[in-house]
């Protein structure tokens, strides 16, 4: 008998439609500490709208989300902020906040949101930045950033919030080919940390090796989950292996 | 000739005292109009349904109505009507102040829409309030992007001032009008006005860019 | 940088309303008199931009006779009935015309001045007055004035030939009749004489408009106000000063 282990994060039920379009469809994920899911699936299957679903930045017409245990109420502000600080987030395309340094990057959310003193802020910050390797960096602005860059300054943003979970939405997609590999060194440390994760992303093979469950996803509906390595060779769901196949053609298998 | 000169430089202590005037007025309202302008343009951005309604209606009536109607409205109408006794100065700058936050709110809306969406996304995501996500986030860059409307907008106002003589407000025109009334020198006084106006026009959108390239973002093509 | 700047401004704009929204219950009282600053040699300012001119001046002497303080206050002609009536202004002496319509807005004193209205004309012109109103001439007029509203309900509307341009001032309608936009215009016999005395126009004569008489105006419910004025311009009328300001004025 092991005990009740009460995952991080459950997302249970989640719909969401826009107008007729129903983008999500009942999709249920729930994260234990340390665990890293990665969510696969062709574009438009609804992996953003249902990793920004978890956090609220889009609000889900059903379902709940539960973190570590306890329902969150959105309609409750403070609930809803805390929830926030509690799960990283990462997009697709950085979104650093353009007039501020790499440093003013991180920092600003400890002081105005944790309401941290500015010696510590500073001080945390280019722990954060030291961290993903960007210290030299640290007074830079985005726009003087590489993509890959400007990707590792978001990732140290979030983990200066201290997050009890991260939700990376294709933290490589818009990076030029040369740039990924910088930035998935730095998942890499973070998964080596034991910080617990969900993560949309093409990167199959970075990914196989790393995630401890993947989830298909297709047309808003989770249809498949499973270990990495049962998802790629024997998928139990015709769609799931055409879609591997596929996605082992252009990127190439490391199985 | 002469005698114009001999005029023109004797009046010249008079109409650069209307200049400060101008600039009180100017400065004024410009502030005035940035600071409700700025609050119009959040309302109009992210309020609900009915303050859109209402602030479209607000931009609406201060776009339509001419200065001058509005300038009378105020001072003989409202202001006499709630029995608060403002100067003709005041009602000047409240006026044109209402009016430039009409057309500041429409400069700043447009700006806060033309940044990227995440940068709010990723602001929330961060855990802050709306609030603070605009005034932290959202505003810094929107104002930025608006600086080169606004100094439109600055000589815009500058100009409209002279208007404000239909109040009893001396400013530079009125002084040039009283002066060539007396004298007869119309043109080398109007001129004077003009030149004085131009001046004006040049320091201020001169500032502007100053300040543009002060508060620039490195990295960023202008 | 930036919200230091917002919040400074805000700061600034709330001190300056309220500070401007209170200091006019501070002093004593001081009655705002309205000039039309643009009316030499009634009203208007001198080379230090204070106000001077004949009204201007028996105003001063009536109320250090009858010990109260003015203020004189350059206002745009067309606002001036409108400043009074909603009291950002106390008198108007200022060369105003006692008229029936403007009776009924406000109470007006004992007259001080007949005045006669004439047209302008170039010095070299031959032009009669009754050449000048008509063949579609453009006459000019000053905006507001009792002659422009004459003109337009005794001449224009009952058939004759000529149109009316109305201008901020007097004195920018003479110098529209030399610029040759204008053949003439009308204006007050005063304004007529300074404006010969200055520039190269001569007058060519009255048009037909009975003469007016000047007065100051105050609000309907001044009679105090009224009393004090009616009283101190008879005093004055009867003094010696009255011929001096009459010299120095040339009205």
């Amino acid at each position: 008998m092991s005990t009740e282990m009460i995952p991080v994060l459950s997302a249970e039920r989640i719909t969401k439609r826009y107008g007729k379009k129903t983008v999500v469809r009942t999709a249920s994920i729930s994260v234990n500490k340390g665990d890293l899911k990665v969510i696969i699936g062709p574009s438009g299957a609804g992996k953003s709208t249902l990793l920004q679903c978890i956090n609220y930045l889009v609000t889900p017409d059903e379902g709940r989300i539960l973190l570590e245990g306890r329902e969150i109420d959105p309609s409750r502000k403070k609930d809803l902020y805390r929830l926030r600080q509690d799960v990283g987030m990462i997009f697709q395309d950085f979104n650093l906040f353009d007039h501020l340094t790499a440093h003013d990057n991180v920092r600003i959310a400890l002081r105005r949101v944790k309401g941290i003193d500015k010696t510590d802020a500073s001080e945390r910050a280019v722990r954060e930045l030291e961290r993903v390797g960007l210290l030299d960096h640290m007074h830079k602005y985005p726009a003087q950033l590489s993509g890959g860059q400007k990707q590792r300054v978001s990732i140290a943003r979030a983990l200066a919030m201290d997050p009890k979970i991260m939700l990376l939405d294709e933290p490589t997609s818009a990076l030029d080919p040369e740039l990924i590999t910088e930035v998935l060194a730095v998942i890499g440390d973070l998964r080596a940390n034991g910080m617990t994760m969900i993560m949309s992303t093409h990167q199959i093979s970075f990914a196989s090796e790393m995630a401890d469950e993947f989830i298909f996803m297709e047309a808003g509906i989770i249809v498949e989950t499973g270990s990495p390595a049962k998802i790629l060779s024997q998928a139990e769901c015709e769609r799931t292996r055409e879609f591997c196949a596929k996605i082992n053609e252009i990127y190439g298998t490391s199985y | 000739m002469i005698e114009s000169l001999t005029i023109l430089a004797g009046a010249l202590p008079y109409l650069l005292k209307g200049s400060v005037v101008t600039i009180g007025v100017v400065f004024g309202a410009m502030s005035l109009g940035l600071l409700f302008g700025i609050a119009l343009a959040v309302g109009q951005v992210y309020g609900a349904i009915w303050l859109k309604r209402l602030i479209g209606l607000y931009v609406w009536f201060f776009r339509g109505v001419p200065l001058l109607v509005l300038l009378f409205l105020f001072y003989f109408g409202l202001f006499s009507l709630l029995n608060i006794n403002l100067t003709a100065f005041t009602v000047a700058v409240i006026v044109l102040g209402l009016i430039s936050a009409a057309y500041q709110s429409q400069i700043f809306r447009g700006a806060i829409v033309s940044l990227p969406d995440g940068q709010l996304k990723a602001a929330r995501a961060l855990g802050m309030s709306d609030a603070t996500a605009i005034v932290l986030i959202i505003l810094p860059q929107a104002l930025r992007l608006a600086i080169p409307a606004w100094s439109n907008e600055y000589s815009i106002v500058l100009k409209d001032s002279a208007v404000a003589y239909a109040l009893g407000v001396t400013e530079i025109m009125a002084r040039a009008h009283f002066v060539a009334s007396r004298t007869y020198q119309h043109l080398p006084l109007y001129f004077t006005a003009g030149v004085i106006f131009l001046i004006l026009t040049y320091a201020g959108t001169k500032a502007l860019r100053l300040l543009e390239e002060r508060v620039h973002i490195p990295g960023y093509s202008q | 940088m930036g919200k230091r700047i917002l919040w400074a401004l805000a700061l600034l704009t709330a001190v300056f309303i309220l500070t401007n929204a209170t200091y006019s219950m501070a002093a004593e009282k001081i009655y705002i008199n309205g000039i039309d600053a643009n009316f030499p040699p009634f009203a208007y300012v001198d080379k230090k931009g204070n106000a001077d001119g004949f009204d201007v001046k028996a105003l001063d002497w009536i109320a250090k006779e009858m010990g109260f303080k003015v203020e004189h206050k350059p206002m745009d002609w067309d606002g001036i009935i409108p400043s009074l009536r909603a009291k950002k202004i106390d008198i108007i002496a200022s060369g105003m015309s006692i008229t029936d319509k403007r009776k009924e807005q406000v109470n007006f004193t004992i007259p001080y001045w007949n005045i006669a209205q004439v047209i302008v004309a170039p010095k070299d012109s031959t032009a009669t007055v009754d050449e000048l109103l008509s063949k579609g001439n453009k006459i000019g007029v000053q905006r507001g004035t009792t002659e422009a509203r004459w003109i337009k309900e005794n001449l224009i509307a009952k058939g004759k030939n000529f149109s009316l341009v109305e201008y901020d001032s007097a004195p920018l309608s003479v110098e529209d009749v030399l610029n040759g936009r204008i053949k003439g215009a009308a204006m007050d016999d005063a304004p007529a004489k300074d404006a010969v005395n200055k520039k190269p126009v001569r007058i060519v004569g009255t048009f037909g408009m009975p003469s007016e008489d000047f007065g100051y105006a105050v609000r309907k419910e001044d009679s105090e106000l009224l009393k004090k004025l009616d009283e101190g311009l008879k005093k004055l009328m009867a003094s010696p000063y009255w011929n001096e300001l009459k010299r120095k004025y040339n009205p």
